[in-house]
């Protein structure tokens, strides 16, 4: 009787533990599959953010650049006198061209010790020849006549519109864009000014989500022109395959945070999250972020630097072991350079201080 | 087992894993203390040099504050090449976790003593013609840092002259014999001084006493271009030569501007130190020095001694006062 009693137990024990457990863990997994979805979702946002933000910036900059440089234009073309020589005498016509000429350089050379960023300013008359040219570089000229009237910076320009030219690269590592702007409301005449991305690749370079997420900006056609890995964009990789850049390309004019955030495929099959904003004003197509999906690995296909150089990828991949070791061994300096991904992650102050002061 | 046995187990097991915490606790603390350590490493004669200066400055900026994230050994060795050589190979021995380098020979001698830790270099005037990388942007081994362009500066040197001293005919290119770059960059100048109607006289010198020489055939009315600092000091001789003699000269730093030089067109030393302080917190903080294209220096600084000027009985021109970043009173 005891012996069917315990049996009887046991059964029931059974069942219920396979009930109860089986829901708990239903239940758990569930749990788990809403709070992936939610941090899924909170990552997202975080990426989203922070690309819109490193968007503005970089937005600003080029801004300021060509509000500083039409700054110059605004003193000339609001000079009622300039509408006046028209009708007066030749002699006294060129004098005051002269003059006008004379106080745009000055204006020039006021702009180049104000705005480090900008290396080379050029004023380019109604027939595409260069009249004024200021520059830290090379020499400064006053109606070289140098024929601009085929450039695209010029041509780009007379059309009224702002022109932003590709990057190029002085000293084979300076990233320079040319920029063209209209001197007057008619855009008969032309100011170019040649402008160092630098602060551009400071800002995008300091851009971290999580330990393996970044940033990087291409540029209208898709070029790779501001990415952490800066050998990367000198060496002008193309990124227009991608689908996630294509979505950045494509979404101009602004965009709803639906379709800004992808859960894209990279190059190499690794799933990544992408975030993208545009940057309106140079018509690039805005910064675009990648992390792991769940933030946990890194984002393989997404990231040239991997393809490039696979020591380069396992370093990042594995910033704690490489920290590790570096710690234990000590004396392997290249170890030692690896293990920034960790130390970065170590307290700050408040803390620290008071260990020392305890010590 | 009895209880007296069981106790006893558990205060071991305790105590192992106390032991354990203790070890985890005091490796994560001594982790966390160990600051940088940047071996600074110059040919300057003071420990102030403002490329330090302006290092620790930006890496201040950069969240890394002295002592507590960084500490610094400088060795400033006063142009003596064996002391140079030696701070390089203490540096090594000591295993710094970077070797901030300003000007060449320091940089070719921290390169000699280590292939594997980072040296970040200053006042590299022409990186890859003087041999410290290959490709500037994509340098190999362990070296990067930031070129201050100065042999590219030459031609608008002989404008800023031109500009403040226009009656000056004949324009002295004093240089050491065994300075390539500046002798290159004399070359390459002629045609911008013919632009600017000026008759550009290179002199290498190989001695003090050829210095000398070179110094006593510089006459009233000539101009004076002044070369980058070297082995025979000759940009302060020139410095000394234009202040007694009445004499414009143009010197490649603002430095020479402070002691009453009358103009220099260059890179900012302490603004170097500055840029260069992101590549160095990029490298402290886990990148290699291969990932980081050799920059030009960001600041070039126009500055004039307006007091000079007037001693010397020149006109500092509008253009000059506005384009200016430094007017020495």
């Amino acid at each position: 009787m005891a012996r069917v009693r315990g049996k009887l137990f046991r059964k029931y024990l059974v069942v219920l533990v396979l009930l109860v457990g089986g829901l708990l863990t239903a239940a758990s997994a569930i749990e788990v599959y809403f709070s992936y979805q939610e941090s899924q979702r909170v990552l997202v946002k975080v990426e989203r953010e922070k690309a819109v933000a490193a968007a503005e910036t970089i937005e600003r900059f080029i801004q300021e650049i060509e509000h500083h440089v039409r700054s110059t234009t605004r003193a000339i073309a609001d000079d009622p006198s300039v509408a006046a020589p028209r009708r007066r005498a030749a002699t006294y016509r060129e004098t005051l061209a002269s003059a006008l000429a004379e106080q745009r350089e000055l204006d020039f050379l006021r702009l180049l010790r104000n705005v480090p960023a900008i290396a080379e300013l050029r004023y380019i008359d109604v027939a595409g020849k260069e009249q004024i040219r200021v520059s830290r570089l090379a020499l400064d000229a006053i109606g070289s006549g140098a024929d601009f009237a085929d450039s695209p910076a010029y041509k780009g320009a007379r059309a009224g519109k702002v022109y932003f030219s590709p990057v190029y690269f002085r000293h084979e590592s300076e990233p320079f864009v040319t920029v063209a702007i209209p001197a007057d409301p008619s855009a008969f005449e032309v100011i170019t000014a040649e402008v160092s991305l630098r602060a551009m690749w400071d800002v995008v370079s300091r851009i971290k989500v999580g330990s393996v997420g970044f940033a990087y900006v291409v540029d209208a056609q898709g070029r790779l022109i501001a990415h952490p890995d800066l050998r990367q964009v000198l060496k002008g990789r193309d990124m227009s395959a991608l689908p996630q850049v294509r979505a950045a390309l494509a979404d101009r004019a602004g965009t709803d945070a639906a379709t800004a955030v992808t859960a894209a495929t990279g190059l190499d099959g690794g799933e990544v999250l992408t975030a993208h904003a545009p940057i309106a004003t140079p018509g690039w197509g805005g910064v675009h972020r990648a992390a792991a999906r769940g933030g946990v690995r890194a984002a393989p296909g997404d990231d040239p630097a991997r393809g490039a150089d696979p020591r380069a990828g396992s370093r990042r991949r594995n910033p704690r072991q490489r920290g590790a070791r570096a710690r234990d061994g000590g004396a392997d300096p290249e170890a030692a350079r690896g293990c920034g991904a960790h130390r970065r992650r170590r307290p700050r102050a408040p803390h620290r201080g008071a260990h020392r002061r305890r010590a | 087992m009895t209880g007296r046995g069981v106790l006893r187990h558990r205060v071991r097991r305790l105590a192992l894993c106390g032991l354990l915490a203790c070890a985890v606790a005091s490796g994560a603390l001594a982790q966390a203390e160990r600051p940088y350590r940047v071996g600074v490493l110059n040919e300057a004669l003071a420990a102030n040099h403002p490329t330090v200066e302006g290092l620790k400055a930006g890496l201040r900026e950069l969240g890394l504050a002295e002592g507590r994230d960084v500490s610094f050994e400088v060795r400033f060795t006063q142009g003596d090449a064996t002391a140079t050589r030696d701070g390089a190979v203490a540096y090594a021995k000591a295993g710094v976790d970077l070797i901030f380098t300003s000007s060449e020979e320091p940089t070719r001698q921290a390169m000699a003593a280590t292939t594997s830790i980072p040296i970040v270099f200053t006042l590299v005037r022409d990186p890859v013609a003087v041999g410290i990388v290959a490709k500037p942007a994509a340098p190999e081994g362990n070296v990067t840092g930031i070129a201050s362009l100065s042999p590219e500066l030459t031609a608008k040197r002989l404008e800023l002259l031109r500009t403040l001293a226009p009656a000056a005919r004949r324009v002295w290119a004093i240089h050491e014999a065994d300075d390539r770059i500046t002798a290159a960059a004399v070359a390459s100048a002629t045609s911008a001084a013919k632009q600017l109607d000026l008759r550009l006289v290179a002199r290498p010198v190989g001695s003090r006493e050829d210095l000398a020489r070179a110094l006593g055939e510089i006459r009233r009315g000539d101009a004076i271009l002044a070369p980058d600092r070297g082995r025979l000091d000759i940009p302060g001789a020139l410095l000394d030569l234009s202040l007694a003699a009445r004499i414009p000269a143009v010197f490649t730093a603002s430095f020479y501007v402070g002691y009453g030089g009358l103009a220099s067109y260059g890179a900012d030393y302490y603004a170097e130190g500055f840029q260069a302080a992101r590549l160095v917190a990029r490298i402290l903080r886990g990148a290699r020095p291969q990932e980081l294209p050799v920059e030009g220096a960001d600041k070039l600084d126009v500055a004039v001694n307006l007091k000079t000027a007037a001693d010397l009985r020149l006109t500092v021109p509008r253009k000059i006062l506005l384009r200016a970043d430094t007017l020495r009173r």
